[in-house]
């Protein structure tokens, strides 16, 4: 449902204007969520961003998706970003 | 995307939700919206929007009982820490989530970004939702377009949204 709700206010702020790109660990409820850009991860829920306190994983996630947001030229883009999943 | 599998599974999550919630109605956005970046990042002011359940911990939790789910929202100060916040949501295991609000709300992280000189600033405003919301035509016909305006109306670049 987070996945749902995260494609609503996504469409919404998009239809202002204003550019988006969402983090999704459910690419299957985004890809039909009609959503502008987005960032696959192959992580649990409860963890878009990584684990706890593992600053540079975050920092890196958090870069990786803010250049899709440059780069993404073709509306409901989902990319798969090569990080994988293990508990720090 | 999508790909054959991804549609097995979407098909199992709708059948799921539909035996779980009498209300379960899943609502897609009509068409895709595209607003195209209009400026570099390093000049961009970047908002947060999460439906993982974030608040301030001086804020009242969303409603994790109503059937309905929860649609309204916390604003979120740009000028925060993640230590500031607490995570609460009825679907998904927030341990994580509490033990660092960063993974699911990369406050400190943005802040990093701006001291970096990879982004321009962090949003004055910031927007937290519960993202339980079985008939998402409450969130779209309700706080969606009020959160939408907002983020507008302080000149918000861009926004990075998160899921729980």
């Amino acid at each position: 449902m987070c996945h749902q709700s995260v494609g609503l206010l996504q469409g919404a702020i998009e239809r202002q204007g204003i550019p988006t790109i969402s983090v999704t660990v459910r690419p299957e409820i985004t890809a039909h969520a009609n959503v502008s850009r987005a960032c696959y991860l192959r992580f649990p829920t409860g963890n878009p961003m990584g684990s706890p306190n593992e600053a540079s994983q975050q920092l890196a996630i958090l870069t990786a998706v803010l250049e899709q947001l440059v780069k993404i030229q073709e509306p409901g883009t989902i990319v798969e970003l090569p990080y994988r999943w293990r508990r720090m | 995307m999508p790909t054959p599998d991804l549609e097995e599974r979407f098909r199992r999550w709708l059948k799921l939700t539909a035996e779980m919630h009498d209300n379960a109605n899943f609502t897609p956005n009509a068409s895709i919206a595209w607003a195209p970046m209009r400026k570099p990042l390093a000049d961009c002011t970047i908002a947060l929007v999460s439906t993982a359940g974030v608040h301030l911990k001086s804020q009242p939790a969303h409603d994790l009982l109503d059937p309905h789910g929860d649609p309204s929202f916390r604003e979120i100060p740009g000028d925060i820490q993640a230590s500031d916040i607490a995570v609460d949501h009825s679907h998904y295991d927030t341990t994580d989530a509490n033990a660092d609000p960063n993974c699911v709300f990369p406050i400190d992280r943005l802040h990093e970004l701006v001291n970096m000189g990879m982004i321009g600033a962090v949003a004055a405003m910031n927007f937290g939702f519960m993202g339980f919301i079985p008939d998402g035509r409450l969130l779209r016909d309700t706080t969606a377009p009020i959160v939408a305006e907002r983020l507008l109306k302080q000149e918000t670049d861009a926004v990075v949204l998160t899921p729980g």
